[in-house]
């Protein structure tokens, strides 16, 4: 059985007059019987026509054609009007191409523009724009970024000038009250320095009278229960010649200090004497203070001693201890 | 030149079709005279074509005269028939073509001779003839436009589509149109067929009306 190629190819040789007779009598055979094959080769042979006009014929294939058709008035006419058609049909599938074309080309409105415009790019240019606007977005993120940073960091800068100033100021309490210990501490030296001489004095003087005077006084002091001059008076005699006093002040059992800081003061409340930095000791009896004083210094009369304490940040609290005495001299 | 088939090949053997043969004739094609004569109409239109694809330049009056014979050996009591009338009326066309072309041999040396003694003679309708075929020409194209304009759009757009293609050979263009149509490709060519018929028709009918036959 024949394919379909090779079919046509050989109804065409039949049509064009080349078929060797044996296939020509088959072929005839066949449309004579058929109805079908007849159209179909009918078709074909008007299809020749139009291959014709529009020359798609070898120079072989295009003269057997003229010898076996174009002999005849009717299919000259036919061939004629097969080139009018061909060149009509030509002619229209132009029109119609350069219709479409201009209708292709009609200005489009901007927003078709633009979007054809973005469709329409080629790859590069898409990658291109792709990345302009990562880049764009980076750098939205990045100013975003600096201004938090920059918010951030002076709030930081505001608490750093905040707290560098409380640093200076607690600097320059340091510094004052560094300079009054070194003021007090010289202070004491001069007077520990003036006592010294002053005993030293003194026990010439005794050796040369062969008397012994008592220079130094110890004098216990209990802590009052309450504010109150009359009650937890204690007296002390002072000797002509005492020197120094030394007050050991009992400590009641509650907060315990670094150090301590004691004032005497007169009944008007006048400041006699004051020491810094007292380290408290322990005894059998509890915690206690020693508080030298000079004795000279002591003029009779009623005094209130009050005791203050250092906390482990520096300031100084009431320790709730009040001494009172009486100076007395002889 | 016309070139007209010898009376002596049916005068030759005496061939003088009746009513008797070709009503006989006709009732062997089909009891049915209706039927027959369809039969018969198709049977003379592939005899034509036979005639025509063979190279015959008379076709009509050659399937005529395969006919008369066929009637007259009907006449004669010849037993033709088989199963398949065709063959019987294939045999016969090929031996009245047969005496075709003898007659158009002997036609033709003839024609030789008479050119012979016409030889410096001068064609004074050379002219006129040119200036004819113009006006036909046109005539023909007023003719065809008339003839697509009566066309049903989606038809000029098959047979356009099945022509026309730049590029693309005519196998895979008429493939493709076949497909997109759902059709075999025979079917799309006997389609594309018909409607060239059409228009030809159609042209051929305008012609003669213009020329006013």
């Amino acid at each position: 059985m024949r394919d379909e190629a090779d079919n046509e190819k050989l109804l065409t040789m039949y049509l064009l007059g080349s078929l060797p007779e044996e296939q020509r009598l088959q072929v005839e055979v066949e449309f004579l019987s058929d109805d079908h094959h007849y159209e179909r080769l009918l078709a074909l042979e008007n299809e020749l026509f139009y291959d014709y006009a529009q020359n798609k014929f070898s120079p072989g294939e295009r003269e057997q054609f003229e010898k076996q058709f174009l002999s005849s008035e009717l299919n000259r006419k036919k061939a004629m009007i097969a080139l009018a058609l061909t060149r009509k049909l030509s002619e229209s599938a132009s029109v119609e191409a350069t219709e479409k074309d201009i209708a292709d080309r009609e200005p489009q409105r901007f927003w078709q523009s633009l979007k054809s415009y973005f469709v329409d790019q080629s790859a590069a240019m898409k990658v291109s724009l792709a990345a302009s606007a990562i880049v764009t977005l980076a750098l939205i993120w990045l100013i975003i970024g600096v201004v938090l940073l920059r918010n951030e960091f002076d709030q930081i800068r505001a608490q750093q000038t905040v707290q560098e100033d409380r640093l200076r100021q607690q600097a320059q309490q340091e510094r004052a009250r560094a300079d009054e210990l070194d003021l007090r501490l010289k202070r004491e030296i001069d007077e520990n320095e003036m006592l010294q001489q002053d005993l030293t004095k003194m026990q010439a003087q005794s050796a040369g009278h062969g008397q012994r005077i008592p220079s130094v006084i110890s004098f216990v002091l209990a802590p009052s229960i309450a504010r109150d001059q009359a009650s937890g008076m204690k007296k002390l005699n002072l000797s002509p010649g005492a020197i120094l006093l030394i007050l050991k002040l009992k400590l009641k059992g509650g907060a315990e200090y670094k150090s301590y800081h004691a004032t005497l003061l007169t009944v008007e409340g006048a400041e006699r004497w004051s020491q810094d930095m007292l380290q408290a000791k322990r005894t059998g009896s509890g915690r206690s203070i020693d508080l030298w004083l000079p004795a000279r210094t002591l003029a009779p009369g009623d005094y209130e001693l009050r005791l203050k304490g250092y906390a482990s940040d520096g300031t100084l609290e009431e320790t709730g201890d009040y001494y009172y005495l009486s100076i007395r001299r002889k | 030149m016309k070139i007209v088939m010898s009376p002596s090949i049916s005068h030759k053997k005496g061939r003088v079709i009746t009513r008797e043969s070709f009503d006989r004739m006709l009732a062997e094609l089909h009891p049915d005279i209706e039927r027959a004569g369809e039969q018969y109409e198709k049977i003379r239109q592939k005899l034509v074509k036979l005639f025509e694809w063979r190279g015959c330049a008379h076709a009509e009056e050659c399937a005529d005269e395969t006919f008369n014979r066929v009637a007259q050996k009907i006449c004669e009591g010849t037993s033709i028939w088989t199963d398949e009338p065709y063959s019987y009326f294939h045999g016969v066309a090929l031996n009245v073509l047969r005496e075709y072309w003898r007659s158009v041999e002997q036609a033709a040396k003839a024609l030789e001779e008479a050119a012979q003694i016409q030889e410096a003679s001068v064609d004074p309708d050379g002219l006129l003839s040119r200036e004819s075929e113009q006006r036909e020409k046109e005539r023909l194209l007023e003719c065809l436009n008339r003839c697509l304009k009566q066309l049903p759009p989606e038809s000029i757009n098959l047979i356009t589509r099945y022509h026309q293609g730049e590029g693309t050979p005519d196998k895979t263009r008429r493939k493709e149109l076949a497909q997109l149509l759902g059709i075999p490709l025979n079917a799309l060519r006997i389609r594309a067929y018909r409607i060239r018929g059409a228009v030809e028709e159609c042209v051929k009918k305008c012609l003669e009306r213009e020329s006013g036959g």
